[in-house]
C-alpha cells in the first residue's frame, strides 16, 4: 500500500488516450482510452474506457461503458454500467447490477448477479447468487448456486454442493416491461450436486443425493441417492436411485 | 487407454464422496483440471478421470484433511514452485537428502551454497532413486544433468521422468505427463515417475 500511494492518479474528464503504467487512483469521466496494461488501487469508470491490455486494480468500479481487450485482476468488481471483458475476469467479489460480457472464463468466490451476465468460459466460485438473467456457455462450478428466475437463462452444465434454482414468486414490473429474455426458464445439459431444488428447468440429467423437482421443469433422466421428491407439474423421464 | 479411466459415477461409488466434495476440490485445484476427461457414452456425455491418478489423489486428500487446510493442500499438490532457500547442512539436518546426493552434486560441478527449491527436488529425486537401487551413481550424474538443463521448461506444468537402458547404456528424459512413447525391443523403461508425486512428497517434508 505504501508503495502504491506515491503512484500518481490518474483523472480523466475530457477525452483522452494513455498508453497504461502504473497508477494509485484511476478515475475517467469522460471518454479514454489505454493502449497498454493498467496497474491501480481503484479505477473508478463513469465515463467511457476502451482499453488494450490487461486490468489488475484493487477495487473497480464501472458505472459508465467499458470495454477491456485483455484480462480484469481485481479484488472487488462492481459493474452498474456496461461492460466487455475480451479476456477473463478473476476476483473474489462481483457484482453486476448492468450488463456484463465476459469472453473468457470468470474466477470468483462470491458473485452477484442482479442484471445480466454473459459468460462465454467457465465460472467457477463458492456461491453464486442470481436475481437477473445468466448465460453461461461453460461450466458452472459453485458450492451453492440460488437462481431466481426472471427470465430465460441457461448454462452448458452446473456442479456444486447446493444448487437451488427457482422462478421468482412475483414478476417485478421491470424485467416485463422490457419484455427481454422470454418466460421465466433455465436450460442446461447436467446438473449434479448434493442439494437440488428445481422449478421450470430443462435439463437432460440431473444428478445428487436429495433432489426436488418443482413445477415447470422438464427433465429426461433424474439419478439420486437420498430422496427425490417429484412436484405433479414436473415432467421427469425416468428415476433412478443409485 | 479406456482400461485406465474410470467414470464419475464408479469413482463416487468407490470412494463414497459426494458431487459437492468433488466439484469443492476441484474449485480448490486439488484435482487439476485435465483429468476431467469428457467423453461422449450411450448416456451422453459423461467424465471420466485417470483411474490410478485420482484414485491416489483422492485418498491423499481424505486422509491429510484433518491435518491441513484445502488452501494449504492445494499448495501440496500444485506443480509450481514456492520460495524455498536452503543449505547443504540444512538439507542434510531435516534428512531431506543424503550426503550421498550432495558428493554426486559436488562431481557434477553443480554444488551451491544455498538451493532453491528447483535444486531440492532435484537433490530428493536423485536421493530417491538412488536409495532405491533404481539408478546407480553414475546415472545420477546424468539425472542431475538433464534435470538442470530442462526441468524449468515444465514450470507449472505436469511432467514425467522416464529412464530407459538399452544394453546397460542409460538415458534420462524429461516428458511431458501422459506421453506415449514406444522403443526397440532392446530398450527397458527402467524409471518412469510423475515428477509431481516427487513434489508432493517434498512439500510435505519441507512444510
Amino acid at each position: 500500500m505504501e508503495e502504491r500511494n506515491k503512484r500518481n492518479d490518474l483523472n480523466v474528464s475530457g477525452m483522452s488516450q494513455t498508453a497504461g503504467g502504473e497508477f494509485h487512483r484511476v478515475s475517467i469521466d469522460g471518454m479514454a482510452k489505454v493502449n497498454g496494461n493498467l496497474d491501480c488501487t481503484s479505477m473508478e469508470v463513469n465515463g467511457t474506457l476502451k482499453m488494450h491490455g490487461a486490468l489488475s486494480s484493487e477495487s473497480a468500479t464501472i458505472n459508465g461503458m467499458c470495454t477491456l481487450n485483455g484480462p480484469l485482476t481485481s479484488s472487488r468488481v462492481r459493474v452498474d454500467g456496461m461492460t466487455t471483458i475480451n479476456g477473463d475476469l478473476h476476483s473474489p467479489e462481483i457484482e453486476v447490477n448492468g450488463k456484463c460480457t465476459v469472453r473468457g472464463r470468470v474466477d470468483g468466490e462470491r458473485i452477484d448477479i442482479g442484471g445480466v451476465i454473459d459468460v462465454e468460459g467457465d465460472v467457477q466460485c463458492e456461491s453464486l447468487n442470481v436475481q437477473g438473467n445468466i448465460k453461461i456457455s461453460g461450466f458452472l462450478n459453485a458450492g451453492t448456486v440460488e437462481i431466481r428466475l426472471h427470465t430465460s437463462s441457461s448454462a452448458k452444465e452446473i456442479g456444486g454442493e447446493r444448487i437451488d434454482i427457482r422462478r421468482k414468486e412475483q414478476q417485478n414490473g421491470f424485467w416485463k416491461s422490457i419484455g427481454l429474455g422470454g418466460t421465466p426458464s433455465f436450460k442446461t445439459s447436467l446438473i449434479e450436486g448434493d442439494e437440488i431444488v428445481l422449478e421450470d428447468t430443462e435439463a437432460d440429467i440431473v444428478r445428487g443425493s436429495n433432489i426436488f423437482i418443482g413445477r415447470g421443469c422438464n427433465i429426461r433422466l433424474v439419478e439420486y441417492s437420498g430422496e427425490l421428491e417429484v412436484d405433479q407439474d414436473a415432467k421427469v423421464g425416468s428415476s433412478q436411485r443409485i | 487407454m479406456t482400461d485406465d479411466l474410470i467414470s464419475k459415477k464408479e469413482l463416487l461409488d468407490l470412494t463414497g464422496i459426494s458431487y459437492g466434495q468433488l466439484y469443492r476440490w476441484k474449485r480448490k485445484n486439488l484435482i487439476p483440471e485435465e483429468w476431467f476427461i469428457r467423453k461422449s457414452s450411450y448416456t451422453g456425455q459423461e467424465t471420466f478421470f485417470p483411474k490410478q491418478q485420482i484414485l491416489l489423489r483422492i485418498d491423499k486428500i481424505l486422509n491429510m484433511k484433518d491435518g491441513l487446510s484445502l488452501d494449504e493442500l492445494a499448495d501440496v499438490f500444485s506443480p509450481t514452485l514456492g520460495e524455498v532457500e536452503m543449505s547443504a547442512q540444512q538439507l542434510l539436518e531435516r534428512n531431506i537428502v543424503s550426503q550421498i546426493s550432495l558428493d554426486l552434486m559436488k562431481e557434477a560441478g553443480r554444488e551451491q551454497s544455498l538451493y532453491a527449491l528447483e535444486q531440492i527436488m532435484m537433490l530428493y529425486v536423485l536421493d530417491k532413486l538412488l536409495m532405491s537401487g533404481d539408478i546407480t551413481r553414475q546415472e545420477g550424474v546424468l539425472l542431475i544433468d538433464v534435470m538442470s538443463e530442462h526441468y524449468y521448461r515444465f514450470t507449472g506444468k505436469p511432467s514425467e521422468l522416464v529412464l530407459i537402458r538399452k544394453m546397460g547404456v542409460p538415458s534420462f528424459m524429461l516428458v511431458t505427463a501422459g506421453m506415449e512413447f514406444y522403443f526397440d525391443n532392446g530398450v527397458k523403461v527402467v524409471v518412469r515417475q510423475p515428477m509431481g508425486t516427487f513434489m508432493e512428497e517434498l512439500k510435505l517434508k519441507l512444510g
